[in-house]
């Protein structure tokens, strides 16, 4: 991902408290503890409450980097431990346009207890380094059941920073509210994101001057991180502050209103990147010399970005939305996926393409631009437009083919720059078949040992992974790595004679050929030979347990087409064949067969899983699909000895 | 690559209003080597990722003078050199950005970038970001001072091909009435994780100071550089370095223990006292390649075991009458057993006041004696990261346990000792260098036999051994005379102490997809150090406990404030608030152990025989059942069944490993891995192909032995794999390879269940 945003609950910031200052004793819960522990269980702490308030407020003189709106976030919750003295432990995420203030905690008895926060740059593994900061909190609770308070404010200088909120944390919450007051001077809209099913309750009072709009919840679990879990914004129920305008002294301004808003100021921002072409020149000129056609000339200039120009993103402040200037991001050879956008924009331009920045918002996120909000993208690419067609270029993607694309930004939205006005339109939507692994695969035996050939070809997300595996080892390792690429982790298997494909040519598959001994897959008995043809059987494992919290996501579509072929060996024949299989949903499919050819078995296996996303309601019919799957590959070929 | 030695690792204070001494001090950095100007490497490493050209370190430690007067204040300024040639995109990747440490005022960077034609581009250290870090409140003053700063910058047009050179300078002052007389000691190994051409570790040091170093496995020692050493009437410095050529990068092989395989080096630079004879007559700086001074040991450690406080006393006095009682009873037979009983008497109240007393994280704190004996547990703090916490693990405070221990048993006329060792992964006795490698438990003798006693948890059985004593080498310190000590060897377990049996009952559902297993585990020694915890989850022992050991309370005398004790109520039930929780963990956790190594279907009883807690020889005993999926496949109308897999996962070496060893074995202990299969087979079936699950490997370093028959309607399939020692030469690693190798097979052996 290229581009943090400040995001509300979940797995970051907590917050918590009642009144302040007073010096009441908390209610005890004991009593309410064992239905909790039944409701929550594995829990230590429960939130009892876990209020936000949401103010506005208008900034008649505003300073450099604020806003002429502002806000105000009020977090109070009231946490209940169901064990007796642990600590609590957190963590507060802040940065420059959003600080975390008046941040206190009150004990059972009333008093307040010291914090121990240790506040530091925020080190996320893909960004080098941004404005994000982290707090670590703790402080120790008490004995179970005995309530603390905590409270902290979230201030906006801006509130177009104002976007996420979820309802989720990571500890469970009997009752869960968000609370807007939006003065009558401030037009917003609440958009609603995953709330089919979720029980939020949706109330509107108007106070005066005020509009009160509230979103309440019980009994909301914690939220768990989950291995192969999609972006918690796909899943989890949430909502998007979209602040569209304000009046101040009768007169109204528009902050987003609409996508055209939002384009404004990524115009505005874009506007003094301080782009110098002239230090382009040079190597644009020697990377389309010699180069005949159009693509062949943005083909250079597109794989040679992605072959030499580093990932290393800096998002420090406005630099999250702003790319750097062309010729730093060339002299340098890094740069985010904003800097590379842009590089390659004014490559292509030298070059005499009409090529413009686009924004995106990758498959990570369920929006697109018909939510004006800073969260509605995440990313930054290049469209070239040549007679008339759109060529997508993604510089993060260190191995893509020009009117190629990753499962990431697939089908997405996105927004093009058109000067003062912009363009709309969608990335293409692959099938699994631009991900298809192909293997041919030939067989026989020696003694108690299968000997083979395999000739294997990896298209689209495939080729990328194995490209990606091999690219980043140490070069002492690559030939083990890909060893252990094409074996899949099988012990039992021993590769030989790997040939390094050729990685260069990007528009074409990549094939690996290789020999191999397959151990303790052939069983001998009296006169018959049992054996295992297929030892990959893809997708055998993943069944989900009924207690999995999240959707799965699968690595991308997948699509594998697998044929082997067993040589019978001399004096035996073929005595069975395990029955064919096939099973076809509108979502995955699996077809396998055995065919007797007297002197040969044939097998052939074709998986397709065409949707990347299982859902956790799809998880019952998915299980069952894999149990049919399995009853299939526990089958094996059995051969005898010829009378 | 491997840590880099920094000053960044030394925390200390500084003191101000303090001026160097008027005399011609060294300055680091000055001389760059002409290994340093190498561009090409090696035929032999051109292939490899990257390759380390040139690294040095170097220290200077000066003392600072307050007009005529030298002051307590040591100036030590780092040096860090490397050349380093980039030679794939995975090199470049990882040095394309380089966070980097500076202390002092003059703390700095210099960065370099040579490129292929031999271009130097120079890196403007001004862009370097100074990150903010989360330092708890009460060290930021000393940051502060130090002058503390972490950077980081991206590196400008890395390309595979370039070489970086760079080199960190720092400074820090040393204030020796706060921080003592020696500096943090350096143990590290000369391999790092590319291939090093040269590498080379200075130090210059003022009179009045020596180094103490040691060179292990082949690597260099330290030799005097009188060219660059400086003698003055009044100051000298002399200064020392170790040359390293031709390293090859760091080899990664099981078993093995980094400093006892590798070539390394320990060092430290100590200020001698200004009454230490040596200050005042050499008038220079010396090496110090002698042994652990056994005297320094003894006065560093013998206050382990005599440190009083409330709790101990609680701990004593309640034992003391517990073990009356039971004298007077006559239950108490001999030395054996009144040290067992006192042991568990201990920590029977030890348990009682955690899981009675007022629970609380000031009192845990107290109780587990975090405030105690700073210097020990500063070093124990840093061992009991390596000491891996169980599941529901409670340890008592190693000084808190020796002083009660010895104190108990000395009330029944049975002396203790402290045994200090130095663990097995840092070397043998004969290799310690510094008192902070040594670690200590206590050590009773009977008539019998030597008990080694680590600090107990609420699992450990009496006279259990601990992996990490095995094969140590250390001292014993009496505390029945003063200034007593001799050597002696560590415990080391033998594999039939050590053992893992497991019973498995087996039988077919109808469907012939599934299988369902009832399976007896019967762990003992080491074996059981995974599992012992998760077992007794549901705290159960501590009813036991309580009421084996529970006294009626005696009279309440007005003691002498030095033996004031914590009423601790004692009492003989215990009822766990938890309970319902903790033994539907144990299930989960006992479950996810299965699936570790099986593909579990479901997972239905477990039933605890024996908690494993007490006695020498405790076995820790528990039943399941569960069914297993996946080992089953047809084959036409029969059925092939991987029996082997029952078995567990049975490591498979690599190819390389396959094909040789560089580096001796070191296993953690002996051990014994059995297991007992009887299969039924189901109606209408009968077996074949079970003669290929008999199997027979057995040498001087281990052994694999697997028997298969058939008994009626069952397959009775017994295996046994031995690890017979905890250490090998690399000689012998054939032995490991035809032992692991078979049982390994034996894992993936698959019998027909053929129609009849």
């Amino acid at each position: 991902m290229c581009r943090l945003l400040h995001v509300r609950s979940l797995c970051l910031a907590f917050f918590f408290s009642l009144l302040f200052g007073s010096a009441f004793c908390q209610p005890d819960f004991s009593a309410n503890i064992s239905s909790w522990k039944t409701l929550f269980p594995k829990e230590d702490i429960i939130v009892y409450s876990y209020k936000e308030t949401v103010s506005f407020s208008l900034n008649d003189v505003p300073k450099p980097g604020e806003g002429n709106v502002k806000a105000k976030v009020v977090n109070e919750l009231t946490l209940v431990p169901v064990k007796d003295f642990i600590k609590y432990d957190d963590g507060l995420f802040y940065n420059d346009q959003v600080s975390i203030d008046n941040v206190k905690a009150v004990s059972p008895k009333g008093k307040e207890v010291t914090i121990q926060k240790l506040c530091g740059s925020y080190k996320d593994e893909d960004i080098f380094h941004s404005d994000s900061k982290y707090c670590s909190v703790k402080f120790p609770l008490e004995e179970k059941g005995k309530a603390f308070t905590y409270r902290y404010e979230d201030n906006y200088r801006d509130v177009k920073y104002l976007t996420s909120f979820y309802f989720h944390l990571h500890m469970p919450v009997v009752e869960r509210v968000i609370e807007f007051n939006i003065p009558s001077w401030l037009e917003t809209d609440l958009r609603e994101f995953n709330f089919k099913n979720s029980n939020i309750e949706r109330t509107s009072v108007k106070d005066g001057d005020i509009t009160r709009i509230t979103f309440t919840v019980k009994n909301l679990p914690s939220f768990h991180q989950e291995p192969s879990s999609p972006n918690h914004a796909l899943s989890y129920p949430h909502l998007i502050c979209v602040n569209k305008a304000y009046t101040q002294n009768g007169q109204r301004k528009v902050l987003f209103e609409s996508v055209k808003d939002l384009y404004g100021w990524y115009s505005t921002v874009c506007a003094d990147i301080g782009n110098n072409p002239a230090e382009l020149k040079d190597r644009v000129a020697g990377l389309i010399a010699g180069k005949k056609t159009d693509m062949e000339k943005i083909e250079s200039i597109f794989y040679w970005v992605q072959d030499n120009i580093r990932y290393i993103a800096f998002e420090d402040g406005i630099m999250g939305f702003k790319p750097d200037a062309a010729q730093n991001v060339l002299k340098n050879k890094y740069g985010d996926c904003k800097g590379k956008a842009n590089l390659l924009k004014e490559m292509l331009k030298i070059a005499g393409y009409d090529a413009r920045l686009t924004w995106i918002g990758t498959s990570d996120l369920p929006y697109d631009y018909s939510l004006p909000s800073l969260a509605v993208d995440n990313h930054m690419i290049c469209t070239v437009i040549l007679n008339g067609k759109k060529y997508f270029l993604d510089g993060t993607e260190p191995f893509i083919a020009l009117n190629d694309y990753a499962q990431r930004i697939q089908g997405k939205q996105v927004l093009i720059e058109d000067g003062k006005n912009y363009i709309l339109d969608r990335i293409p939507d692959f099938p699994a078949e631009r991900n298809k692994v192909k293997k041919i695969t030939k067989i026989s035996l020696d003694n108690d040992v299968i000997k083979g050939t395999t000739s294997a070809e990896f298209n689209g997300e495939s080729k990328s992974v194995l490209q990606y595996v091999y690219t980043s080892m140490r070069s002492e390792d690559k030939t083990t790595a890909l060893s252990d690429f094409v074996k899949r982790g099988n012990n039992n298997i021993v590769v030989s004679n790997v040939q390094p494909p050729d990685f260069k040519e990007r528009q074409k598959p990549i094939t690996v050929n290789y020999e191999f001994k397959a151990n303790n897959q052939v069983k001998k008995v009296a006169n018959e030979i049992y054996v295992v043809m297929d030892w990959d059987k893809e997708f055998s494992g993943l069944e989900f347990d009924a207690d999995r919290k999240n959707d799965y996501e699968f690595n991308y579509k997948y699509n594998f087409n697998i044929q082997t072929e067993l040589a019978v060996p001399d004096g035996y024949k073929v005595d069975y064949v395990p029955a064919s299989f096939k099973k076809n949903t509108p979502n995955y499919s699996f077809e396998g067969s055995y065919t007797n050819k007297g002197k040969s078995v044939l097998y052939n296996k074709t998986i397709i899983v065409n949707k990347p996303i299982l859902l956790k309601s799809e998880f019952d019919s998915w299980n069952a699909f894999i149990k049919e799957i399995n009853n299939f590959y526990n089958d094996q070929v059995v051969l005898v000895k010829q009378q | 690559m491997r840590q880099v030695i920094s000053l960044y690792l030394l925390l200390l204070f500084v003191s101000a209003g303090i001026h160097p001494a008027n005399a011609q001090v060294p300055s680091s950095g000055e001389t760059i080597e002409p290994e340093f100007a190498v561009t090409a490497v090696p035929d032999k490493w051109s292939k490899e990722s990257a390759v380390v050209i040139g690294q040095k370190t170097e220290y200077i430690f000066t003392r600072l003078a307050a007009g005529k007067r030298y002051t307590t204040v040591v100036r030590i300024q780092e040096y860090v050199h490397k050349r380093i040639k980039i030679q794939d995109k995975n090199a470049q990747e990882a040095f394309s950005t380089f966070y980097y440490v500076t202390m002092g005022k003059d703390g700095k960077a210099e960065y370099q970038i040579i490129k292929a034609g031999g271009k130097r581009v120079d890196i403007d250290m001004k862009n370097a970001i100074e990150e903010e870090k989360g330092i708890p409140a009460i060290y930021k003053p000393i940051y502060y001072r130090l002058g503390i700063k972490y950077f980081k910058i991206a590196i400008p047009d890395l390309e595979v091909g370039d070489i970086i050179d760079y080199n960190l300078r720092s400074t820090i002052d040393w204030d020796m009435r706060e921080n003592g007389i020696g500096f943090t000691p350096f143990i590290f190994s000369l391999a790092n994780n590319y291939s090093t051409m040269y590498q080379q570790y200075r130090f210059v040091m003022a009179n009045g100071m020596k180094v103490k170093f040691r060179a292990f496995n082949g690597a260099s020692n330290l030799k005097m550089d009188t060219k660059a050493s400086v003698f003055g009437d009044k100051e000298s410095y002399v200064a020392y370095y170790m040359l390293d050529r031709d390293r090859e990068k760091t080899t990664e092989e099981r078993w093995s223990y980094e400093l006892r395989n590798t070539p390394s080096v320990k060092f430290r630079v100590i200020m001698l006292a200004d009454n230490d004879p040596d200050s005042k007559a050499l008038g220079m700086a010396t090496v110090d390649r002698t042994f652990i001074d056994l005297d320094d040991v003894y006065k560093r450690f013998v206050g382990a075991a005599l440190y009083r406080t409330t709790t101990v006393n609680t701990l004593v006095a309640y034992a003391t009458e517990y073990l009356a009682k039971k004298k007077a009873d006559g239950l108490l037979k001999n030395d054996d057993d009144i040290i067992r009983e006192c042991y568990y008497c201990l920590r029977k109240v030890f348990l009682e006041m955690y899981y009675k007393g007022p629970v609380h994280s000031d009192l845990e704190k107290y109780m587990t004696g975090k405030k105690l004996y700073k210097k020990i547990l500063k070093q124990q703090e840093k061992d009991e990261q390596k000491k891996e916490e169980r599941e529901d693990e409670i340890r008592i405070n190693s000084v808190v346990f020796a002083t009660s221990l010895r104190t108990a048993l000395a009330a029944q006329n049975i002396q203790s000792e402290l045994y200090v060792y130095m663990p097995r992964t840092l070397g043998t006795w004969r290799d310690a260098v510094f008192l902070e490698e040594l670690d200590f438990v206590m050590k009773v003798k009977s008539k019998r036999k030597s008990y080694f006693l680590e600090a107990f948890n609420n699992f450990d059985a009496f006279g259990s051994p601990y992996t990490y004593l095995e094969g140590s080498e250390g001292y014993s310190i009496g505390y029945d005379e003063p200034n007593k000590y001799y050597k002696t060897p560590g415990p080391l377990s033998t594999y039939q102490e050590n053992i893992s049996h497991k019973d498995y009952n087996v039988s077919f559902i109808d469907a012939m997809d599934d299988i369902n297993i009832e399976r007896t585990s019967v762990l003992t020694g080491h074996e059981k150090t995974d599992m012992i915890g998760i077992a007794n989850l549901d705290r159960d022992y501590l009813k036991k406990d309580f009421e084996k050991y529970y006294n009626p309370p005696g009279q309440k005398g007005k003691r002498k404030k030095e033996d004031e004790v914590i009423d601790i109520a004692s009492s003989t039930g215990y009822d766990n608030p938890d309970k319902e929780e903790k033994l539907k963990q144990r299930k989960e956790l006992m479950e996810k152990d299965i699936k570790n190594e099986f593909d579990l279907e479901k997972y239905g009883e477990f039933e605890l025989l024996n908690d494993g807690r007490y006695g020498d020889t405790a076995t820790l005993k528990y039943k399941e059942t569960f069914s297993l999926k996946k080992l089953l496949s047809r084959a036409g109308k029969n059925y092939i069944f991987d029996a082997g897999k029952l078995i567990g996962d049975q490591i498979k070496l690599e190819e390389k490993e396959l094909q040789g060893r560089q580096t001796d074995i070191w296993l953690s202990n002996a051990r014994t891995i059995e297991n007992n299969i009887t299969i039924n087979v189901p109606a209408g079936y009968s077996v074949e192909g079970a003669q290929d699950l008999n199997m027979s490997v057995d040498n001087e370093s281990g052994s694999f032995t697997s028997t298969a028959k058939t008994e009626g309607d069952k397959l009775v399939i017994n295996t046994r794999k031995i690890y017979k020692k905890n250490f090998d030469k690399k000689e012998l690693w054939p032995n490991y390879v035809a032992f692991l190798e078979a049982a390994y097979k034996f894992s993936q052996s698959k019998i027909v269940l053929k129609k009849k």
